[in-house]
């Protein structure tokens, strides 16, 4: 709601309706993107609030979640504080609690009444995410001393280009391990907040072998309902036959060949067109057919989502297929990553 | 002497009437008493007289109640001296005036004259082409196979491009009964199936021209361009055994050059203006396809960095 706001402000307004019935305007002071908060202020303001609880629990604890699901009434859900969720790149609270919808954006507090907590999203039965209320502390510190906010945008734009120098910084400063698939060393698990995978296609029908590995990033950062970035993704395809002639053998590789996806972004107001170059590129001393897709964010400016997909070209019956998909990155940062992940690619010998 | 021959009803260059002088004279018109008699009623009865005079051919008008055209021009005053191909229009009616000495074009070769007119091999080669080509588009169709080979499939795929042949090749024999009461359906057939397998085996290669050089644009002139010549001779072909068109080549070619102007320009315009997804090059064809070199990473990323710039500038 806030964000339709936030987008078109000529076209919504905000408005509260209190508990006893009474109405009223609301001013939107300042947003934080990346942990999907905002703080509002009415007029007049209440007399009765909410502390916040600042200090770390224990898992284990007794903790409620309060919100008004599906428009019904206010409800409160007691459930456990189990601990900051490992794999993610935002810290988020694993709540063994089911939160419904229409609860999002309510507290969650202590036995004592203070928060430790806002609503964000359901996981599965009896298991939920809430945004710790450090970064809640945080924002309403901000405006304490800033003020009301004027221009979203460049809010969203900065805490964007901030949220992504974070990420990136953190993955290019540190050593990238290698993993051996097939004759090619690959780089293997980037970040503690991706989560990785593999498996094997090797039907017997199938003429050939394909050996998968993939990482993601889980988290993505909500914009609007027709945009998200934060994404982040990279995998990699060993292919090989010992039945298929040439041809057969790239008929394959050409179905395989298909970039992996960014974000949703689904207006043309948000981002340009992809931008898409091939060239056949040296690595390791073999020869591949590198394809580079980009666009760029219209109302963020320095944001980019870029698209990496490479294979070999050069023998008659196995491949690599390599591919990166970066929502919401720097020009200076794609470039780096990309840099880097082609380096990382190394041939056994 | 040169006799004067008037030629009348030509159709599809199958000449139909023609009277030849055997005087130093003859006259025309809707009278029973004439040399060429006529029954247009906006023709005279007594119309025109034709006269050899010191080695050449002239017309007099005999009747001024209508208006009788040379090459589209109104003879003014009465008489006219004729030159071989003049076009003569009386009434309604359309002649065209040659003399004997008129040169004629050099006698066309039907293609494999001596095949057409021995009448098992005028069978037999059009239906082993289509055998042949068959074949070839079953083994191209095989070669772009990745997975298991579906033998049914692919017969059923093969039976049915055969089925394709026939009926285009009977459809131009359909043409070529109505147009030149000659059907040809055998020759139509032996061309058809040729000419499709090298298209079949043209597919094989297609998306090469993309690859080597890295450019789609590129690679569709490339494709378009096959695709036109591969239709052009084709349709060529069915011409030559449907119509008795003259410049057939031309013809052909207009045609599908016009068509395929127009699947161009219809996919320019369905165009969306934007698209969530990349459009990329997505063919890879196998080793000693490509042309040029490959670059070195550091060239690659210098022209990421330009390709960055490209997208700010198509932005503004």
């Amino acid at each position: 709601m806030v964000s339709s706001f936030v987008h078109k402000p000529e076209k919504f307004r905000l408005e509260y309706v209190a508990h006893d019935g009474s109405e009223g305007d609301i001013v939107l002071m300042d947003i934080d993107v990346i942990h999907d908060l905002a703080i509002l202020k009415i007029d007049p303001l209440q007399k009765q609030f909410f502390s916040f609880n600042l200090d770390d629990l224990s898992k284990g604890e007794q903790i409620y979640s309060m919100g008004n699901p599906m428009d019904l009434s206010m409800l409160i859900i007691e459930g456990n504080y189990n601990g900051l969720i490992q794999q993610s790149r935002y810290k988020k609270i694993l709540f063994s609690g089911s939160l419904n919808p229409g609860m999002s954006g309510g507290p969650a507090f202590d036995d004592q009444g203070r928060i430790i907590g806002v609503n964000v999203a359901k996981s599965g039965e009896q298991l939920s995410f809430l945004v710790p209320v450090s970064g809640l502390d945080l924002l309403y510190k901000r405006v304490i001393e800033s003020g009301a906010a004027k221009d979203f945008n460049q809010i969203i734009n900065t805490d964007l280009i901030k949220d992504q120098q974070a990420f990136y910084d953190q993955i290019l400063e540190r050593e990238w391990e290698s993993e051996e698939l097939g004759d090619v060393l690959v780089s293997g698990k980037l970040d503690e907040s991706l989560k990785c995978w593999g498996h094997t296609i090797d039907e017997k029908d199938s003429y050939y072998i394909g050996v998968h590995k993939h990482c993601r990033s889980e988290d993505s950062i909500y914009i609007s309902n027709k945009m998200f970035t934060g994404g982040f993704s990279y995998d990699y395809e060993w292919i090989t036959t010992e039945r298929l002639n040439r041809f057969q053998f790239y008929t394959v590789v050409e179905d395989r060949y298909s970039h992996a996806g960014a974000n949703r972004v689904s207006d043309k107001e948000d981002a340009t067109n992809y931008n898409c170059e091939e060239s056949f590129v040296e690595i390791s001393d073999h020869s591949w057919k590198v394809s580079t897709c980009m666009r760029a964010y219209k109302k963020y400016e320095g944001l980019y989502d870029v698209l990496l997909m490479l294979t070999t070209v050069d023998l008659n019956n196995k491949t690599l297929l390599a591919k990166a998909a970066m929502s919401g990155v720097s020009k200076e940062n794609s470039v780096r990553f990309i840099k880097r992940f082609l380096g990382e690619i190394q041939w056994k010998n | 002497m040169e006799e004067l021959i008037i030629q009348q009803n030509r159709r599809y260059g199958r000449i139909s009437e023609f009277v030849k002088s055997s005087g130093t004279s003859l006259t025309l018109g809707r009278g029973f008493n004439n040399d060429v008699i006529l029954s247009d009623h906006f023709i005279a009865p007594e119309q025109l007289r034709f006269d050899y005079m010191d080695g050449k051919w002239n017309l007099k008008v005999l009747d001024d109640t209508n208006p009788v055209l040379i090459n589209n021009k109104p003879i003014n005053g009465d008489e006219i001296s004729i030159t071989s191909g003049d076009e003569l229009i009386v009434g309604r009616t359309h002649l065209v005036l040659l003399l004997s000495s008129h040169p004629v074009e050099r006698t066309r070769s039907l293609i494999l004259s001596n095949w057409t007119a021995n009448n098992r091999l005028r069978i037999a080669l059009p239906i082993i082409a289509v055998v042949v080509s068959i074949m070839v588009a079953m083994l191209t169709d095989y070669q772009e196979t990745s997975d298991e080979i579906r033998w049914g499939e692919m017969f059923a795929g093969g039976l049915l491009f055969g089925f394709l042949l026939i009926i285009w090749a009977a459809s131009w024999a359909l043409a070529g009964r109505l147009l030149r009461h000659k059907p040809n359906f055998f020759p139509q057939l032996f061309y058809t199936a040729l000419i499709m397998a090298v298209l079949s085996v043209g597919t094989l290669f297609s998306g090469y021209a993309e690859y080597a050089t890295s450019s789609s644009g590129f690679g569709s002139v490339i494709e378009t361009t096959f695709l036109v010549l591969i239709f052009t001779v084709l349709l060529k072909y069915n011409l030559r055994f449907a119509t008795e068109l003259k410049r057939r080549g031309l013809t052909a070619f207009s045609l599908v050059a016009v068509l395929a102007l127009f699947v161009v320009v219809m996919n320019y315009l369905e165009e969306k203006e934007f698209s969530a997804s990349p459009e990329y090059s997505k063919v890879i064809k196998p080793p000693l396809a490509k042309w040029a070199a490959d670059k070195p990473v550091a060239s690659y990323l210098s022209d990421l960095d330009s390709q960055f710039s490209e997208l700010q500038e198509r932005d503004n």
